[in-house]
């Protein structure tokens, strides 16, 4: 594809794959969709300002209440955050990018054109059933509109994003640390960072699970949410899976941050760092099994409900050492009160109060009381803007000399502080008191007495709000006419301050080597409390990148539009009667479009010359030996297996719930579960044999497995396809057959795709052996694909004694 | 052992595997029926025989990732990475199935 058609400056920025500049566009779009949901917010407090208003309509300040929150959790808080990790992580750990480079640009596109999807929401009614999107309201007959589909939509691409992200940081920070970067050494951002990938990974396929049933219920009328059996519960365990784990996603980024400002700023190390990173390792790991207590009022029983109130205190534990590392860090400090310092003090004291009513909610008795109330929506303010957004803007501010080698405005930026703080706890603090106000109300009558305290929040609310245009300002200015900042103006302790501002595309002319105690000292860093060798750089490798301009790649951006428009085709069709319980009308135009551009640049991305320098003798505990594809496609499969896992357990959900299901057999067929089960086995059969191939260098064997593969693949779906056609004329897709054509359907229509997935990357496979290819010791693409397909065919070596035996 | 051999060993047992998961089934004409018996003597209950069938299906799915994606040939630490996965869907399986079942 030609590049050229672009002026330099705009083509720089559409096909890089540079960490750094990729990083900048995470950040400038997160700020955009801030002003949005910002905008949203505004609004929203000038409805509820005054008792009986009428500003917003119920339904736009419904869409309004729930864009607002879909925004912030999914396009804000997270991207900020990953604006943040793509440009520093790198640097901090001293690498020269992230393992895949056009894979991280990618993600940012899907982000990009996700976020566009979501505020395109609005032109075919946006979803206004608040950001948890609860089931079954989300059934068509209660939610007509298609602009829900047209969230679905954004929520799937997002997730995708998301989860490429997670797969390519995680690579990057096992595998590509500097020497001497132990995990031990690690700053706390990149920990934090790490952490947060890690819960990224297995949360939001659950998600991304939950979105898809929920798609597929209102696009094709199946039952998983609108039947008593799965319903609002399955919804809800689901949900809320990811729900909590995404609480302390958007958390920990802030804090990773916060925790290298106060040492930088209070010229002290981090109290108890082991600690801190400890303490984040726990909370994780226990997020996912506290998701229950968002479903105290559901009557989940009392055994549940016990175990998720122990859960839920517990996970408040290690937020209590972080918080005391971080004062002790402060205690007896000379603290210099820049900007960042006072945004990283101002979201600790928020995050405390933020914290400490999320522990009243953990007993069941006041979630009673106070579940669905003002109390929690300022409670949950005060940890996601308080403890999240100040923080990250405490990031904004300490990295924005390193970002653009000149000064903010240090006094503007300290009366940006100051105003948010005040106008922050003038919104939300008198939430708090409106504890018997119902969150999402549109308005309210005069005698409920909230008028004033909703008055002093709308004030409060501008006030806010307003704070936010001098940091726009102060920004946008600064990046032009600051004063030069020098290589390290705070003397920071971590690599990237030993780099110039900005630093150079390759980042490092030499990769730095860390002292066995992890430490390094550079440029003016006088008074450091280490001292230790940092110019024992490792010899450069050839192939890093010297400029902006090369290693610019233009499929990335190609790749996500196409799977926006196949997507916005799936979901923007309007249903052709208004009373079907089936929103698919797919527009066609678009669907082709998307697929057929998603082919030509998929095999253009492929066939793309981009080469990714690899450096040797780096830090890769624990996958030494492990390769940087083989790591990523395992990473994925990880996902994949939370993925189907959330299906697999949907099924068992409805099926334990439901008091009769089909006899064995009486439904689907045991002879068709049982051939292609034999069919699969074989492929993947063959498909170890196309490696045996590969590896001995035989150009036919190759070939021939290769074949056999793809063959076996395609007789695999035309008996999948035989059988849903031949259940599609005895009437099983009817509502009749409810939940066990649902489930059928559903899990096995999604292992389907994957099969289709794997016979073209087969198919890819077969054209390039045929040209030569894999036979001279690279089989390394022949064994990934076969990672792929044998996790395929695991799947559904599960799913034939489920739907067809049991 | 020739790679060959083993991977086809692995297929025959593979393929053996679900032929008595198929057989299994055929001894137990439906869920309501209450008992099936085995080899005219040993009684098996739809209990047991689920659980009989979702480990035979775990122990296909161990085959296949130990040997087909050699899983058993890796470091540790990457089979331990693959674990991790398995781990929190049982978790969520097993949380939800005490809310469905235990009160």
């Amino acid at each position: 594809m030609s590049q050229d058609i672009f002026p330099p400056r705009v083509r720089r920025w559409l096909f890089t794959t540079n960490h750094k500049e990729v990083g900048i566009l995470y950040l400038v779009t997160a700020l955009f969709f801030f002003v949005a949901a910002g905008l949203l917010a505004v609004t929203m407090r000038t409805q509820l300002s005054v008792p009986d208003n009428h500003v917003l309509t119920e339904t736009l300040y419904n869409q309004f209440v729930t864009v607002h929150g879909l925004l912030m959790i999914f396009w804000v808080l997270s991207p900020f955050a990953f604006g943040f990790a793509n440009y520093i992580i790198p640097l901090q750990i001293g690498a020269r990018d992230l393992a895949f480079p056009r894979l991280n640009a990618m993600s940012y596109w899907f982000y990009l054109f996700s976020g566009v999807a979501i505020i395109m929401s609005f032109i075919f009614g946006a979803p206004d059933l608040g950001w948890t999107l609860y089931s079954p309201q989300t059934a068509f007959q209660f939610a007509p509109s298609i602009g829900l589909n047209v969230g679905a939509a954004a929520l799937i691409l997002i997730t995708v994003s998301i989860t490429m992200s997670s797969v390519n940081f995680l690579v990057t920070m096992f595998k590509m640390r500097a020497p001497g970067m132990k995990l031990r050494n690690m700053p706390v951002f990149p920990w934090a960072i790490l952490v947060t990938i890690f819960m990224m990974l297995y949360a939001f396929p659950s998600f991304l699970a939950a979105v898809l049933l929920l798609y597929v219920d209102r696009a094709f009328g199946t039952f998983y949410f609108s039947s008593l059996q799965g319903g609002a519960l399955l919804w809800d365990n689901v949900f809320w899976f990811f729900g909590h784990p995404e609480v302390y996603i958007v958390l920990f980024p802030a804090i990773g941050l916060i925790a290298d400002v106060i040492p930088t700023f209070s010229r002290r190390p981090l109290y108890g760092s082991k600690y801190v990173i400890g303490s984040m390792i726990a909370a994780a790991v226990i997020s996912f099994i506290v998701w229950g207590h968002h479903m105290f009022v559901t009557g989940i029983g009392l055994t549940s409900t016990k175990l998720y109130t122990v859960t839920t205190i517990a996970v408040s534990l290690p937020f209590d050492v972080m918080v005391i590392a971080m004062i002790e860090t402060l205690t007896k400090a000379r603290v210099k009160l820049k900007a960042a310092a006072l945004f990283a003090l101002g979201a600790i004291a928020l995050f405390v109060i933020g914290g400490i009513t999320g522990v009243y909610l953990a007993s069941v008795a006041l979630d009673h009381a106070l579940r669905g109330t003002y109390f929690v929506v300022a409670h949950f303010h005060y940890i996601m803007v308080g403890g999240s957004i100040m923080g990250l803007i405490a990031g904004l501010y300490y990295w924005f000399p390193k970002f653009t080698g000149r000064m903010y405005n240090e006094t503007v930026a300290k009366i940006h502080f100051i105003v948010s703080f005040i106008g922050f706890n003038i919104l939300y603090f008198p939430m708090f008191l409106l504890l018997d106000m119902p969150r999402r109300i549109q308005t309210y009558a005069p005698d409920t007495g909230w008028g004033s305290l909703n008055s002093l929040a709308t004030f409060g609310g501008f006030i806010f709000g307003g704070a936010q245009v001098l940091l726009f300002v102060n920004i946008f200015l600064s990046q032009r006419r600051g004063p030069p900042s020098g290589p390290n103006p705070w003397d920071g302790w971590t690599l990237e301050w030993s780099l110039p501002s900005p630093p150079p595309a390759h980042d490092f002319d030499k990769i730095p080597s860390i002292a066995e105690d992890g430490t390094y000292h550079f440029g003016t860093s006088a008074g450091l409390p280490h001292g230790a060798g940092y110019p024992n750089g490792s010899k450069i490798g050839d192939g890093y990148l010297h400029s902006h301009f090369e290693g610019l790649s233009p499929w990335p951006i190609v790749v996500a539009f196409a799977a926006f428009i196949f997507f916005l085709g799936l979901t923007i069709g309007q249903p052709s009667s208004p009373t079907t319980p089936v929103t698919f009308q797919p527009f066609w135009p678009l669907i082709l479009d998307g697929a057929i551009l998603g082919v030509i640049v998929l095999y253009g991305y492929s066939r793309e010359k981009f080469s990714v320098h690899e450096e040797s003798h780096v830090e890769s505990w624990p996958f030494r030996e492990v390769p940087n594809v083989k790591l990523g496609i395992w990473t994925f499969l990880g996902a994949e297996v939370i993925f189907f896992g959330v299906l697999i357990g949907a099924y068992f959900f409805v099926r334990t719930n439901s008091p009769i299901w089909p006899e064995v057999g009486s439904l689907f067929d045991i002879r068709n579960g049982f051939a292609m089960t034999l069919v699969l086995l074989t492929s993947s059969l063959t498909a170890i044999m196309a490696l045996v191939s590969a590896k001995v260098g035989s150009r036919n064997g190759l070939i021939v497995s290769l074949i056999a593969t793809f063959g076996l693949g395609i007789s695999f779906l035309y008996i999948k396809a035989t059988e849903w056609v031949y259940l599609g004329s005895h009437g099983v897709f009817s509502v009749a057959y409810g939940l066990p054509a649902t489930s059928y359907f559903i899990t096995t229509g999604t292992h389907g795709v994957h099969v289709f997935a794997g016979m073209l990357m087969t198919l890819y496979l077969l054209v390039n052996t045929l040209k030569g290819r894999y036979l001279k010791g690279d089989h390394q693409a022949i064994e990934h694909f076969g990672l792929y397909w044998h996790f395929v065919d695991i799947v559904w070596v599960f799913l034939f004694p489920l739907f067809y035996l049991i | 052992m020739n790679t060959t051999y083993l991977y086809l060993l692995v297929f025959a047992i593979l393929v053996g595997s679900t032929d008595i998961e198929v057989n299994i089934v055929a001894l137990y004409p439906s869920a309501s029926a209450g008992v099936a018996m085995l080899f005219g003597t040993i009684a098996l209950s739809y209990g047991v025989i689920v659980s009989i069938l979702l480990g035979l299906a775990g122990m296909k799915a161990l085959l296949i990732a130990l040997f087909y994606q050699h899983l058993k040939y890796e470091p540790k630490s990457l089979s331990s990475w693959v674990l991790i996965g398995l781990v929190i869907a049982s978790l969520l399986m097993s949380l939800v199935f005490i809310q469905l079942h235990v009160h």
